[in-house]
């Protein structure tokens, strides 16, 4: 019993280094290597959780193909929009599924409707994932989608003839503000590709 | 290659670590507790040094039922931009301060 918990790390670690292609593999191996070299229950649990964490930015990095500035320092205000996004994609899914058990129609006629709901849910956190790793096509759909959601809430404002209210007008100002920072020439540059360098050999 | 970089604190402690080690080769772990990075952060800075050169590899062999490890230092041209970017950083840092001060 004491040994199946002594190797819990090594399980955990190994669950995520199971699924690697080869060349992400090595790196996953290497966590492994270390970690038989580490004493200690928590010492080791640390390593393996913060481990798996490491192995799945090196894998999205790798999905997504982003070759950012080596290290680039995210800007903060990238850094909120993202975690604006994500939460505004938390917020919708969570609504979504307390919203199932509620769905008084035949699943049938429901399903697309429903799948539909929970893709377009997953928007704005493919944005906030885009934009954590400074991809520049991230930057231009956020823009996009901010620009959406501020018509969306004119249209509320002004068919419903509300007038000002503090909500959709804040969230009006919000849209705005994030794609006003989004085109800042500092900002752009952080999501500038990195620099290509070709040579002619022989 | 390096000039127009701009690298992370935690990349740059990193760094630090590996030019104090010169040629001698270092583990991932010992790494992790010189510069106080969990291996979640450590290991994909080690993965983009490695990807632009600035790193060497390799297995160490293992002794009887124990797991290689893997063990890295700079390589030539990696220990030249290294030392530049943290000379670089170290300069700006001081600038900084000198900026702070005049205030």
């Amino acid at each position: 019993m004491k040994n199946t918990i002594q190797d819990f790390p090594i399980v955990l670690l190994s669950f995520f280094v199971k699924g690697l292609p080869q060349e992400e593999k090595l790196w996953g191996e290497a966590m492994l290597g270390e970690l038989a070299a580490i004493s200690g229950f928590q010492k080791r649990l640390a390593w393996a959780l913060s481990g798996g964490w490491g192995l799945s930015k090196i894998r999205m990095r790798s999905i997504l193909g982003v070759r950012r500035q080596e290290n680039a320092l995210r800007p903060l205000a990238v850094t909120l929009i993202a975690l604006y996004h994500g939460i505004f994609s938390c917020v919708i899914l969570a609504m979504l599924v307390w919203q199932l058990p509620l769905i008084r129609e035949p699943w049938r006629g429901a399903i697309f409707p429903v799948l539909f709901a929970f893709f377009v849910a997953l928007v704005p956190g493919v944005i906030a994932v885009g934009l954590w790793l400074l991809d520049d096509a991230a930057r231009l759909m956020a823009m996009l989608f901010s620009l959406l959601h501020a018509l969306a809430n004119y249209g509320y404002l002004s068919t419903l003839q509300l007038g000002w209210k503090p909500l959709p007008s804040g969230r009006i100002v919000l849209d705005v503000l994030m794609i006003t920072v989004l085109l800042l020439p500092s900002i752009r540059r952080s999501f500038r590709p990195e620099r290509m360098e070709l040579g002619l050999r022989g | 290659m390096a000039d127009d970089l701009r690298l992370s604190p935690q990349t740059l402690a990193v760094l630090t670590e590996l030019l104090q080690a010169g040629s001698e080769w270092r583990y991932g772990y010992d790494l992790s507790r010189e510069t106080g990075l969990k291996s979640g952060t450590i290991y994909p800075i080690l993965v983009r040094l490695t990807e632009r050169e600035w790193l060497e590899t390799r297995w160490e062999h293992a002794e009887e039922n124990g797991k290689p490890r893997h063990m890295y230092r700079l390589t030539a041209a990696g220990r030249r931009s290294a030392r530049a970017s943290v000379q670089e950083s170290a300069v700006s840092l001081r600038s900084l301060k000198l900026a702070y001060r005049r205030k």
